[in-house]
């Protein structure tokens, strides 16, 4: 068991170690470097070359490389030639809101996708298996740009439920905080529910063919228990992985989103820093989300992994 | 003897084709009855219309099937449908996921006798698992009772299965193929240990299966199955002695040919046709009959050659 999780945990620091060397040459690649940001498109060559000195451009490429790996293990990505701060401090700022973001919409599609696809299993071919069906493949074909605006228009413009515009943290009012991410929550939620519940109705379809199904159903474990206890459990793996990528994806796409509801988080970010030419901020965001990536995967695997026994005990498959 | 349990005429089909074209048998209080046919007969299905399991597109068209006096078809009430499938066993094929895989041995046998009997504490059912672990032949029950099912050989599923059925006080205990991909040496145990059950007080066994070594060492009545319904039926000695049914003749004569020999002849034997029509008066068997007539085409009943020797044949 231990020697499954050491592996699993080995081979994403490797894939970190790799990403983070991929980014480090697209930055090296691209034309302009932060020095030359930094100093405006008035900056002397002496101040260029003291900016340079500065950030440490002006050293050889191994030297660079070596610097860059010990910034990214001290979590330092440079400080942003935009805002003039900590890249750090201010992926640090952000990241709680597209978190919220990304988890409470996975969160919410996991759960209506978990009762609705059991509910239409159960009743394959009937009335709720079709129409949530219907309903799904409706929502999840319309992009979230337009899904927000509509949104937007009828629960903020029409019905005055919701304030959009203002971030609230949850540290200062709950009620402020829900109701800043709710309508974005939703709109994302509708996105991810298609393929959850697909994936959810198919999985539970499978369960109810398992001899080990039928045998409950005689034996007469009662049918709510032999839904959750035992088919939910057995068929939840798969979506759970779905979910945990979903969640993954999530935290470096929620830019458009973010946008629409002017909600400063991790995507807006970005966008701001790909305009303004902002390369140690582009290269902090890009580093540091495709490591929660790499993390979220590797937490979903290690959890999934812990609560199957038959794996647990041979000692992990795959790898 | 009294009679347990009943099917009279059922009748079941999926979306295209019958299945069971007017089953009727019976199984009395402690005896062991077998339902012999190949794949594909309909035999699986009469056990899945007892325990409401069939397959989501089949369904009953018609007929009925009686447990001690009750309509199981008719059946309704949560309560009372449980009460009722408390009292029958059942012990599935032995396949890969017969049992639940994320629980221990301990687990999926008391989970349900629990819910049966929500008196009864936890030490209380999992001492009941130990005891019929070990009455079943199963040395050091408590470790057994810890492990997944992963960890344990067919042969010892299989065991697992039938204690799990005996779990509740039943009357009537169900087996589906019971030999099925078990290798000769466990074969020959399971075999042993079916044997051994069926001398039970007051238990009564109905068991499917095609191999009928198996059949004839533990069964006190056989019926042939094929087509959906029973084409002979009789004591064992009866069927296995002496069978009319060119069909009966035919599956005796295999399963006592060598298994060289038996690859040549039972591509033909196997080829159950799904296009007969189950339903028709006429015998389903002619297409493959040796010895069919013309009368066989019109309409065969049932004869009878002792009082509980029945067949359907014009032979
Ligand atoms: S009824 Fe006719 S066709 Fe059918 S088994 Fe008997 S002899 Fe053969």
């Amino acid at each position: 068991m231990g020697k499954y999780i050491a592996k699993r945990i080995l081979s994403s620091l490797a894939v970190m170690a790799i990403v983070s060397l991929v980014a480090f040459a697209a930055l090296e690649l691209i034309p302009g470097n932060a020095a030359l940001v930094a100093a405006g498109t008035e900056g002397s060559s002496s101040a260029v070359a003291s900016l340079s000195a500065e950030f440490g451009l002006d050293r050889g490429f191994g030297e660079r490389l070596l610097l860059y790996y010990r910034n990214i293990l001290s979590f330092d990505f440079g400080i942003s030639s935009y805002f003039g701060e900590n890249v750090s401090t201010l992926i640090g700022q952000r990241l709680g809101v597209t978190f919220s973001l990304a988890f409470f919409s996975i969160l919410l599609a996991f759960i209506f996708s978990v009762v609705l696809g059991s509910a239409a299993a159960l009743g394959k071919g009937r009335f709720l298996d079709i129409f949530s069906r219907t309903v799904v493949q409706i929502f999840s074909s319309m992009p979230s740009f337009w899904l927000s605006l509509v949104f937007l228009i009828i629960f903020s413009s029409m019905l005055h439920l919701v304030d959009v515009g203002d971030y609230v943290s949850p540290a200062v009012s709950i009620t402020g905080y829900i109701s800043s991410i709710i309508l974005p929550v939703i709109v994302l939620a509708i996105g991810e529910t298609g393929p959850l519940l697909r994936l959810v109705r198919a999985s539970m379809l499978r369960v109810r063919n398992e001899d080990w199904y039928r045998i409950g159903k005689v034996r007469g474990i009662p049918r709510i228990r032999l839904m959750t206890a035992y088919a939910l459990r057995y068929a939840l793996p798969g979506p759970l992985t779905l979910a945990g990528s979903e969640l993954a994806k999530l935290l470096g796409g929620t830019a458009i989103v973010e946008s629409i509801f002017a909600l400063p988080g991790l995507g807006r970010l970005f966008l701001t820093a790909v305009e303004m030419r902002d390369i140690p901020l582009v290269g902090g965001i890009v580093i540091f989300v495709s490591f929660l990536v790499v993390l979220m995967n590797l937490l979903t695997d290690l959890s999934l992994f812990l609560s199957n026994p038959a794996m647990r005990k041979a000692g992990g498959m795959g790898l | 003897m009294a009679e347990l349990l009943s099917f009279r005429s059922l009748y079941a089909s999926d979306e295209r084709h019958a299945i069971l074209a007017g089953l009727t048998l019976h199984v009395d209080r402690g005896e062991t009855v077998a339902i012999v046919g190949e794949s594909g007969c309909g035999k699986t299905m009469s056990i899945g219309a007892l325990l409401d399991i069939l397959p989501d597109d089949v369904s009953i068209t018609a007929g009925s099937i009686a447990f001690d006096g009750e309509d199981v078809l008719s059946c309704r009430g949560k309560e009372r449908k449980a009460r009722l499938y408390s009292r029958i066993g059942f012990v599935p094929q032995n396949t890969s996921d017969s049992l639940y895989p994320l629980m221990t041995v301990s687990e999926v046998m008391t989970d349900a006798y629990m819910h049966n009997h929500p008196d009864a504490g936890r030490r209380q059912a999992r001492e009941r698992a130990a005891m019929l672990l070990s009455s079943l032949g199963i040395e050091d029950a408590g470790r057994v009772l810890s492990l997944y099912p992963f960890q344990l050989s067919g042969g010892m599923k299989q065991r697992i299965n039938i204690a799990a059925a005996l779990m509740d006080d039943i009357d009537l205990l169900v087996a589906d193929e019971p030999t099925s991909a078990l290798d000769i040496h466990i074969r020959r145990q399971i075999e042993a240990l079916y044997a051994s059950l069926s001398g039970r007080e007051g238990l009564a066994m109905l068991v499917v299966s095609h191999d009928l070594g198996f059949v004839h060492s533990i069964a006190d009545r056989v019926y042939v199955m094929y087509a959906g319904r029973i084409i002979e039926e009789g004591m064992r000695d009866e069927i296995f002695s002496d069978p009319v049914h060119p069909y009966t003749k035919a599956l005796i004569e295999l399963s006592t040919m060598k298994t060289r020999d038996r690859a040549h002849d039972l591509p033909e034997l196997g080829r159950l046709a799904s296009a007969v029509d189950r339903e028709s008066p006429a015998c389903a068997f002619l297409p493959r009959c040796c010895c069919r007539r013309e009368s066989c085409a019109v309409s065969v009943g049932y004869a009878c050659l002792s009082d509980t020797h029945l067949v359907r044949c014009v032979l």
